[in-house]
Order: C-alpha cells, then structure tokens, then sequence
C-alpha cells in the first residue's frame, strides 16, 4: 500500500513541474504564435499561408484513409469539388460565412457515404481506380450543368462573406481577417483529427491498414469502418474546399479533376504517410515551392515535378520521417551537454 | 450433452475441385478437437467455411443451436466464435500490446469510440498486460509485432484469437514452422486453457505425435468428408486411418 502512494505522488510531482513545458509542447506553441503573426508580413504571406493551411487540412484528412487506413483514394479531389461548389453558391444567395462551410462540409460528407459506400467494396488499385471514376464524375456535373455550376467558367464572383449573419456580424475588410478564420477552423480541425488518430477507433483503422482479415476476427464489421475513414476524410476534404472557394473567390472545375486528387497524394508523400504532421509539412513545403518557382520560369510545373522527385528520393518515407529522429537525437544531445 | 457446433450437408468446391463434399459434423464443448487428414483433404476450407471466410455451396451450420450459415465473419466472431490462422495475421506496424488491444476493445464494444485516447483505457491495458503475460509476450509489449521472431509471432496469432473471449476457438496449425519446444509450449498452454477457460479448442493439425498427446477427440478428414472419428486411441488404431494417413506418411 505505501508502494502505491509512492507511485501515486512521484506521479503527481512529475505532472505539475512547474514552468516545465515539452519542447514539443513548446515547438507548438511557438509555431502557434508565427503563423497567427504572417498577417503583419502583409496580403502575399498570408496568401501563401492561407493556401498551405487548407491544402494540409486537406491533405490530413486524406491521410487518415491514405496513411492510417491503407486505402489510397484518387477521387478526393471531387470532394473537395462538392465543399468549393456548395460554399460558393451560398455565399453568392447569402453571404455568411458559417453557414456555407457548414453546408460545404455537409454536402461533401453527404457525397462521401454515396461515394464511399460503392468504393469500399475493393481495396488497393481497383479502390484508387473506383474513386477516380467517381471523382471524374463530380468533374463531369460541374462541367456541364452550366445552368447551376457555371460551365468551363465556373461560379466566379464568390465572396468571402460575413463572420456571422448578413446584418450581425463581422465584415472582412482585407485578406487578413479572413486568414485568421483559415488559421482557427484549421487549428481546431487538426485538433479533433489528431484526437481521432490516437482514439480506439484510430488504433482500429491502423489495424485495417495492417491486417483487414484480423480486424473482421477481431468481430468488427470491416466495410463499415473503411466507410467511416472514407467518410471523415471527405468531410475534411469539404471543409478545406467550402473555405477555399471565398479564399480564391470562385469554384472551376479543375478543382474537381483528378490532377487536383494527386496534390494530397503528393503532399503526404512528400512529408511523410506514418507521421500526423506528415502532410502539413509537405503542404508548405509543395506550396512554397510552388510559388517560389513560378517567379522564375513559366515551366514551373517540370520544376516542380523535378524538385517533388528529388525530394520523394532523398527523404524516403517523407522529410518527417526522416528529420524528426535527427531533431530528437539533436534535442537528447543538447540536454545531456547542458 | 447440447452440441456447440452442428454442420448438416456441407458442401463447397473450387472450380471442378469438391473441397468439402456433403459433410456432417458435431463439436460438443469442452472436448479438445483435432481435425487431420492428409493436404487436400478440406480442413482448412472446413474452418474457413464454418467461420465465414467462404460461403458454402450448400448446407447448413448451427452454432449452439441458432443457423449461422448466412452471417458474415464478423458477426460470428461477436457469437463466440473465434479463429486463428495459418499464415500470421498480426497487425505488423502495431505493437504487441495494440495487437491484444484491437480484439480486447471490439469485445468490449468500445472500437468506434472517436474522441477517447486509447492510452487512458486503464481497464482494457490491464487485460492486454494479463494476457500477454499469459503467452509469455509481455517483454516484446512494446514492440512492433512485424519485427517478432516466428515462435513469439504464432503466440500472439493464438492470444488474438483468445481475446475475443470465444466459446468455440478453431486454431489453424497454430503450430506451423515452430521447433518441438516452442510446439509443446503452444500445445500445454492450450491445454491449460481449455482447462482454466470456458472456451472449447478445435485444432487443425499436422503432426501425429501433437496430435495423439493433446486431443480428446479426432476427426479425420478425406476428401471433403468425415472418415473417421473417435478417441486417439481409437483413431490410432482405424485400420482405414492407417491407410490413407498413416501410410502416406511412411511412404514419404
């Protein structure tokens, strides 16, 4: 009994060290506190920023079926389609904010179980293969219902709406204010996500990404799982797109092609499929690039492609996968010299 | 005393091959089974189809008197039936303990749970630390269950299986590539449990010896059919045994 209370108490001592925060708790913080100072560095940083931080909302939500379940889908792209489309033809009928991606995000889980539900029945090639049919043909609806979606022009004219209802609420005078909603709709999406990732139902996708015949002898239903990581991942798929659309301020088709389906792909690739912070990084750093590139040559896409290359070889298994063991040795070493 | 298993008719064929043919069988609980029979004869494709990774061609299961021919693996798993595999089925990038953990939580109907961290499950860690300890895992508890030598891997294979806490357990050669040691290990615990636990083993097996040492009951299979069954004492002295089994087996 004295044993347990002396575990009882170190354990208590240890959890309040007073003034004694995680360098990773502290890391976070720090970059908390940059990204919600980028608007003082002007419109194009926040620009930039705004762009990474809904491609890696994207590209996270991707990765829970991608990297955590082992289903790599081609059509989230039309998903995303689905949260740009709705978000701006509600904010051309009635410009609030809230309620567009509400319904964006809506709308794109609404799609994602239809989607979902037919692909889930075939896993690997023949699962990417189905989701790319469908995310083509959520390309091919607002290509050509020109009456509701605008055509080849797209919904143009978006705005970015009101923090609130029209008559009671927030107005957005510049790019700055509407950062701030991208950073704190981000923030809290990433949050909810990495609690879903460490929850049981987490643990219980990696194990359908590892070994589908154990999960369904384990007693769970296998397809009904693979439906709610389909599902959780459109809604962030939805979520990033209703916001990007008063972001750029117009829904075009490409947004639903499949060529936009490979940019999640290609920035958790790029950061890394097992890490969470895996797809933001590679987010940043496949949008930096991007921008970086396209000032110096108007072949920026083989650039690009060139640079995406290098990268995928150098750092395999992702630039987390890679550089956060080397940060940690670094840490550990710094704390025994000090 | 009430049969635990009941199958009626079977039937299932790959292509013009009749695996299982028009098969009869019943499993009373609490009798250690083993089912034998030289390659082809349909043991595995028996277990696949009386667990629900195949759908039979024809006939009927009962398991403990309700037809579960038509429900889907899951579903069978949730009634007390439980598996192990041939071929491992371990979660590779999870961790000994997650491996347990995964079955633990489905049992206990908390897998879909979204926003509880999976650490903070004090309970369900405990019955993984008990039953790691149970199969000798618990120093590999922390490990990645890909990296296991193969002994440690056939081990966490069984103790899966067993922590869906099932009635009926059928153990596809849980002892497949092991050396006689780790074989008696995996063979004494199963017995042991078979004592301690209300679950009944079924176990499908190659080696005669293991065989004859653990089992309370035989059946021996032949081309999808029952042969023979019996005591081992019976089965070893089954003139037609002998000659479809034992004589291929001193032949080659």
């Amino acid at each position: 009994m004295a044993g347990d209370e002396l575990t009882t108490l170190v354990r208590a001592a240890r959890s309040i060290r007073p003034g004694v925060a995680s360098p990773r708790t502290l890391a976070l913080l720090a970059l908390l506190v940059a990204l919600a100072l980028v608007p003082l560095l002007g419109t194009y940083p926040s620009w930039v920023m705004s762009q990474v931080l809904l491609l890696g909302l994207f590209a996270a939500g991707f990765n829970l079926l991608f990297g955590y379940t082992g289903l790599l889908s081609f059509g989230h792209a039309g998903l995303f389609a689905v949260g740009a489309y709705t978000a701006a033809l509600l904010l051309l009928a009635y410009p609030s904010l809230p309620l567009a991606v509400v319904a964006g995000t809506v709308a794109a889980g609404v799609a994602s179980v239809v989607i979902g539900y037919l692909s889930i029945r075939h896993t690997k090639i023949y699962f990417a293969m189905l989701t790319l049919a469908f995310g083509m043909m959520v390309y091919a609806i607002v290509f050509k219902w020109r009456s509701v979606t605008g055509g080849d022009d797209g919904v143009v004219g978006v705005p970015r709406g009101i923090l609130g209802v029209p008559g009671a609420g927030i107005e957005f005078g510049g790019l700055g204010g509407f950062y701030y909603v991208v950073l704190v709709v981000t923030v809290v999406a990433l949050y909810v996500l990495w609690r879903i990732v460490r929850s049981p139902l987490g643990l219980t996708l990696r194990g359908l990404r590892d070994s589908e015949i154990r999960v369904a002898f384990a007693g769970l239903p296998v397809r009904r799982y693979r439906l709610v990581s389909f599902t959780i991942s459109g809604l962030y798929a939805g979520l990033a797109g209703s916001l990007t659309a008063p972001l750029v301020s117009s829904a075009t088709p490409p947004m639903a092609h499949w060529i936009s389906s490979a940019e999640p792909v290609l920035a958790t690739l790029l950061g890394g499929v097992h890490a969470f912070s895996g797809p933001l990084v590679g987010a940043f750093l496949l949008i930096v690039l991007k921008e970086v590139i396209v000032r110096f040559t108007e072949y920026w896409l083989l650039v690009l492609g060139s640079v995406v290359v290098l990268l995928v070889l150098t750092f395999r298994g992702g630039v987390v996968s890679v550089l956060a063991p080397a940060v940690q040795r670094l840490w550990s070493q710094r704390r025994q010299d000090g | 005393m009430a049969e635990l298993l009941e199958v009626h008719g079977l039937r299932h064929s790959f292509g013009d091959f009749v695996a299982v043919d028009d098969l009869d069988l019943q499993l009373l609980p609490q009798r250690l089974t083993s089912i034998i029979g030289p390659n082809g004869a349909g043991k595995t494709t028996l277990i696949n189809l009386v667990t629900g990774l195949l759908a039979p061609d024809g006939g009927r299961i009962l398991f403990d008197g309700d037809d579960i021919t038509r429900l889907p693996a899951h579903a069978r798993v949730r009634r007390g039936l439980g598996r192990s595999f041939q071929v491992s089925t371990v979660f590779p990038q999870l961790t000994v303990g997650e491996n347990v953990l995964i079955p633990v939580l489905a049992r206990r109907g908390t897998s879909a749970r979204a926003f509880a961290g999976v650490r903070d499950d004090a309970a369900s860690w405990e019955e993984v630390e008990r039953r790691l300890d149970a199969f000798e895992l618990s120093s590999f508890r922390d490990t990645a269950a890909g990296t296991l030598a193969h002994g440690s891997e056939r081990m966490l294979e069984v103790a899966m299986a067993l922590a869906t806490e099932p009635r009926l357990c059928l153990l596809d050669e849980p002892c497949a590539g092991l050396n006689p040691t780790e074989r008696r290990r995996i063979l004494d615990l199963i017995q042991r449990l078979e004592d301690e636990t209300q679950t009944t083993f079924v176990v499908v097996e190659h080696d005669m010896d293991v065989v004859f040492a653990v089992s309370d009951w035989i059946v021996v299979l032949d081309r999808g059919r029952v042969l023979s069954e019996g005591p081992p004492e019976r089965i070893r002295s089954d003139p037609a045994v002998r000659e479809i089994y034992l004589g291929e087996e001193a032949s080659s």
